[in-house]
């Protein structure tokens, strides 16, 4: 999914001045709607020239492959296990990523979302079941695996006390680019990532955004097929993530390089072409961002915002109303509810007593964040109830 | 149309003194600025939102406030007192507690839960009485009683984080200041502790100053600077910094994926902000 934000306009000219722009492109669809924080800070900092507006490089690709119609499969897990004593940390865990798709791995710290990266990575053995990366099967070729797989983590494993360019020469030898070879891949390095610049400054010193490209580039010293990120913007700022994710597409658009990504960050999980969420070691939804949308939307109602004059006494009323999940966001009442007209006379209801007025109560689209809370509290109570 | 207040006053009352009053802030690191002539005001009982990237001057505004950190220029009121030297700050800091940056920074990782919230009860000379109701009550609150001698070391992420929350709370300030608090927290965590925040403010009316890295948080806070490089580039409540930008959000799928950089690399130079 591509986004982008039309300032100054109102929905229907903004897609049409959209569509016009993309003339030569054929589009599936198209939609509108309020822009978010993170447009409105970015284009505020725009307005104050403070944004530096760099352009992402556009790189011929290296690779001369003609596009397959159907993609290869770069990831295959095949019900993946693996036991630590008696803990199953991961329980039957299957998926498939083809070549070219960012694929989102989500779920909540410790659900088994890490020890799924080292079974893949080659790093640990899984305790049962089946996987190939990069067309190698896991359990024999862990070496050739690592040969067409990068790997960044959010600690970006970057020798501090080297410049940019030390450190990517350096990941060159570690991953055996040929040596008639390095100089270009490190150029092609420097071009995609943003480097240009800052070759001789050393790694410490770099502020975060330009840190993490550069392990970024690092991890994609040796052409990998598959790309494997772990929390790889943790503490970075929106315009250094927007940026990061531009290459991201890059890479996956051009490259056709398989992106495998753990994030907290909702807003990233929607750049995701396809998302698997974990709890406890088991996959519980593995769709795209659109489709797990509409299936909270299916399962638990719309999503329901409102505004009252006491918001806080509100939020108490509200929950004891039967509303448990109901969230305080700034002023405003989130919760979800099957039956909208239902609901807001409950709700009036229930707030009169109080003398609470009711300002105003409108569906709004639910974001990623909702569907994730809800499944996994979902499965929470499912756990308690057992 | 006037937003409603978080907790309805009482008829007749003045409008309370603000918490914090900030006025032409500066701090330098040698020739680096990190906070360049910046104003802030937070309201009693309100949660107040810094939003910027790293290297922003958040952390720098925070430990400033909180009584940790030298400045060079401007003014600084914590609950109406200036705080221009050392013994001033040390007046307001037994109302006052600072969560830093870092899950379970300020924590003994080999302590248990259980150790890590007495002494920081120890340290604020928390009567012992006090202290085991107040342990249970905020022990509940953030469902922490179940491990109370596990080592905070071996808690999980959102874990390590409502321990910090517990341990600032505990000699019950007035206005907490916690620094990036849910970064690299999950969102059923986040969600949690954004929901202990609301209940501690509607029971005890405690003010909050969060930082946050997540714009998506930024509708979590009544008001919020949006900071960069040292200043605020626009502050006031969510919606009021929403409406500064008027626009439209085109999202958009394309029948060739493959098309998707050459598509973005057309938009981005139509649209400077895409």
């Amino acid at each position: 999914m591509l986004r982008v934000f039309v300032e100054g306009q109102r929905e229907t000219p903004a897609i049409s001045q959209v569509k016009s722009l993309l003339s030569d492109f054929v589009i599936d669809d198209i939609r509108a709607s309020q822009p978010e924080m993170e447009d409105v800070f970015i284009a505020l900092l725009s307005r104050a020239n403070l944004a530096g507006h760099e352009r992402v490089e556009m790189i011929k690709s290296d690779r001369h492959t003609g596009l397959a119609s159907s993609p290869a499969l770069a990831i295959e897990a095949d019900k993946i296990c693996r036991d630590f004593g008696q803990f199953r940390a991961v329980d039957q865990v299957s998926f498939q990523v083809k070549q070219g798709e960012i694929f989102g791995l989500l779920g909540a710290n410790g659900a088994g979302k890490s020890t799924v990266f080292k079974i893949l990575t080659g790093i640990m053995p899984p305790t049962g079941g089946e996987g190939k990366v990069a067309g190698q099967d896991m359990r024999s070729a862990s070496r050739a695996i690592k040969e067409r797989i990068g790997y960044m983590s959010q600690a970006f494993s970057l020798y501090q006390d080297l410049t940019v360019l030390e450190n990517i020469r350096l990941y060159g030898r570690i991953y055996a680019v040929p040596r008639r070879q390095l100089k270009q891949r490190i150029d092609w390095v420097i071009a995609t990532a943003g480097l240009r610049g800052a070759e001789g400054r050393l790694a410490g010193a770099l502020p975060m955004g330009i840190r993490q490209r550069l392990a970024l580039g690092c991890a994609l010293v040796h052409q990998p097929q598959v790309l494997f990120l772990d929390e790889p913007t943790s503490g970075v700022d929106p315009v250094g993530r927007r940026r990061f994710w531009d290459i991201l597409i890059q890479m996956a658009r051009v490259e056709q390089v398989a992106i495998l990504v753990t994030t907290h960050y909702m807003s990233e999980a929607e750049h995701c072409d396809h998302l698997a969420l974990m709890y406890a070691g088991r996959i519980i939804a593995d769709a795209t961002p659109a489709q797990m949308k509409h299936a909270l939307q299916q399962a638990a109602g719309e999503l329901l915002e409102v505004a009252t004059d006491q918001p806080l006494q509100a939020l108490k009323v509200i929950e004891q109303a039967g509303f448990e999940e109901a969230a305080l966001f700034g002023t405003r009442i989130h919760l979800l509810a099957k039956e909208p007209q239902q609901a807001r006379e409950q709700i009036e209801n229930a707030l009169a007593p109080h003398g609470i007025s009711l300002l105003s109560l409108s569906p709004r689209p639910p974001r990623l964040e909702d569907v994730f809370v809800y499944r996994i509290l979902e499965q929470e109570k499912e756990a308690r109830s057992q | 149309m006037g937003q409603p207040p978080l907790v309805s006053a009482g008829s007749g009352s003045a409008p309370a003194e603000p918490v914090v009053r900030v006025q032409g802030l500066t701090k330098c690191y040698r020739k680096q600025v990190a906070v360049d002539g910046l104003d802030l005001v937070v309201g009693a009982g309100e949660i107040y939102g810094l939003i910027g990237p790293d290297g922003a001057g958040k952390s720098s505004l925070m430990k400033i406030i909180a009584g940790v950190l030298t400045y060079d220029g401007g003014t600084v009121e914590v609950f109406g007192q200036n705080i221009s030297s050392e013994a001033a700050a040390e007046r307001v800091k037994g109302r006052m507690g600072f969560m830093p940056q870092g899950l379970g920074q300020n924590l003994y990782g080999e302590l248990s839960v259980e150790e890590n919230i007495d002494f920081f009860a120890q340290l604020r000379e928390v009567p012992a009485d006090t202290l085991v109701e107040r342990k249970q009550k905020l022990l509940a609150m953030t469902r922490l009683d179940k491990f109370l001698h596990r080592p905070m070391k071996l808690l999980s992420g959102g874990m390590k984080q409502k321990l910090g929350l517990v341990c600032t709370l505990i000699h019950q300030p007035k206005l907490i200041i916690l620094d990036e608090p849910t970064t690299g927290v999950d969102p059923v965590s986040r969600r949690d502790f954004w929901s202990i925040l609301t209940a501690l403010l509607r029971e005890q009316n405690i003010s909050a100053l969060v930082s946050t890295a997540y714009m998506d948080e930024a509708s979590r806070f009544q008001q919020l600077s949006l900071m960069y490089e040292g200043q605020v580039i626009a502050a006031g409540r969510p919606e009021q910094i929403n409406a500064k930008v008027t626009g439209t959000l085109v999202e958009l799928v394309l029948a060739m994926q493959t098309m998707q950089t050459e598509a973005l690399q057309q938009l981005k130079s139509a649209f400077s902000t895409g």
